[in-house]
């Protein structure tokens, strides 16, 4: 009877492991320090940025270039290509982009966090530096830094192309929303169309797995 | 043999003393009034009451809100209401800053009727966005976690299914208690888990009580 009940016990933890292994919590998107809040560097209930287009942004935006991307550009792309990245992407970029100016470093220091943990824009902010900084090379990047060049990547912000306009690609579902699995952001391609920001089960966040390039052939009929 | 006492509960999670009691002898908000030294008037009366939330005793808000929408952000899944529901229009009748905190129905002791000439303290009769800390969110609920929605997880799947009305825990509204309000995440009367939450969010464990992430 005791084993019977271990047994039970094992395999409801290893199901509950099982469950968050996909969890945004311990991935290299969660930079809290032990015991903090995770949630927090990203979002907030309250107070949210009213110019970036992500579900409660936690993040100003007073020292965002939005105008110092170079945009993807290419002789054969048939989609009309923005002059500069929108909606979910901005808020990827507002790390990624290695040149989004961090305030300066005292002791109210907020690393760009509109809201901190606590009531009324008052809390106090920890993060782990070490989750996006080489402690031993100042204020260097260990984190991809994509921007602010985009031309040497996947074009984002992008309107899917129409049949019409390119018969290369395989028709979503669903034009505003794409597929279920691999999503279109008001039917424009952005970097969470590939990347599940939360999940990390597939490196680097992939939302399919890449194995021989499934990802691609989503949308790319080659 | 074992005798148990009824103990009381304890005072520290009492609305007594915290940041939503006004009264004049123990509230521990910044806006405080010499009018009365009653707590619970500011929300609730035995009579002539209305009915957005328990033996309400407050006028509603005559703002128009903006609500969280797709327009804020285009992956929601989950419907929202046009307006703020039940328990929420309540909360927003001091949070939205324009209904003064003594616009009461019925004022404390004999017979209906709104208080007068109540004095209030420096921070003043309305919550405003000027005052330190600022709990005040204004009618754009734009920038706010949405409120009035109706939770369906069949709509989301990373979302907990919810059971008996309440999501690990959290309580659900509405006739159908679908609806996640203000107070599916705050208790009004219990500030132990400062602000007002009803667990504490280390490892952000209240979002994840809802949010598969």
């Amino acid at each position: 009877m005791k084993a019977l009940i271990f047994a039970a016990l094992m395999a409801i933890l290893l199901w509950a492991t099982t469950a968050v292994a996909a969890s945004v919590v311990g991935s290299k998107h969660d930079i809290s320090v032990t015991g903090g809040e995770v949630c927090v560097h990203c979002h907030t209930p309250h107070f949210a940025s009213a110019t970036i287009a992500a579900p409660l942004w936690n993040k100003k935006s007073v020292d965002f270039n939005f105008d110092a991307f170079t945009m993807y550009t290419s002789p054969t792309i048939d989609t009309a290509i923005p002059s500069r990245p929108s909606g979910l992407s901005l808020a990827c970029l507002g790390c990624h982009d290695s040149v989004s100016a961090p305030e300066a470093a005292t002791a109210t220091y907020t690393h760009q966090v509109i809201n901190a943990p606590g009531s009324g824009l008052t809390g106090t902010y920890s993060i782990s530096c070490a989750a996006c900084h080489d402690s031993h090379g100042g204020s260097m990047y260990t984190i991809p830094a994509i921007g602010p060049n985009l031309t040497n990547d996947h074009p984002i912000s992008i309107i899917y192309p129409t049949a019409a306009q390119d018969a290369g690609f395989f028709i979503p579902p669903d034009l505003q929303k794409g597929w279920a699995d691999v999503p279109l952001f008001s039917g424009k391609v952005e970097c969470p169309t590939c990347h599940d920001v939360h999940d990390p089960a597939k490196v680097p966040f992939l939302r399919v797995a890449n194995t021989g390039s499934v990802l691609c052939y989503k949308c790319h009929n080659k | 043999m074992i005798i148990f006492f009824n103990v009381p509960a304890l005072r520290a999670a009492s609305v007594v003393g915290s940041k939503h009691d006004l009264s004049s002898a123990t509230g521990g908000s910044p806006y405080k009034t010499t009018g009365t030294d009653q707590v619970c008037v500011f929300c609730h009366t035995p009579h002539f009451s209305s009915s957005s939330a328990p033996l309400w005793n407050r006028s509603a808000s005559a703002a128009t809100y903006t609500m969280y929408s797709s327009s804020v952000s285009a992956t929601i899944d989950m419907t929202v209401a046009a307006n703020p529901q039940g328990v929420s229009a309540a909360c927003l009748s001091c949070h939205d800053g324009t209904v003064a905190f003594d616009s009461l129905l019925n004022k404390p002791g004999s017979g209906s009727g709104a208080p007068s000439g109540w004095t209030w303290n420096a921070s003043g009769n309305t919550m405003t966005a000027t005052t330190s800390p600022s709990a005040m969110l204004g009618s754009d609920l734009s920038n706010d976690h949405p409120i009035s929605v109706t939770y369906d997880a069949s709509k989301d799947p990373a979302f907990v299914v919810p059971a008996s009305g309440a999501v690990n825990g959290l309580p659900l509204y509405g006739t159908l208690k679908n609806q996640v309000e203000c107070a599916s995440c705050h208790n009004v009367h219990d500030n132990t888990n400062a602000p007002f939450l009803r667990t504490a969010n280390g490892g952000s464990a209240l979002c994840l009580k809802c949010h598969i992430k």
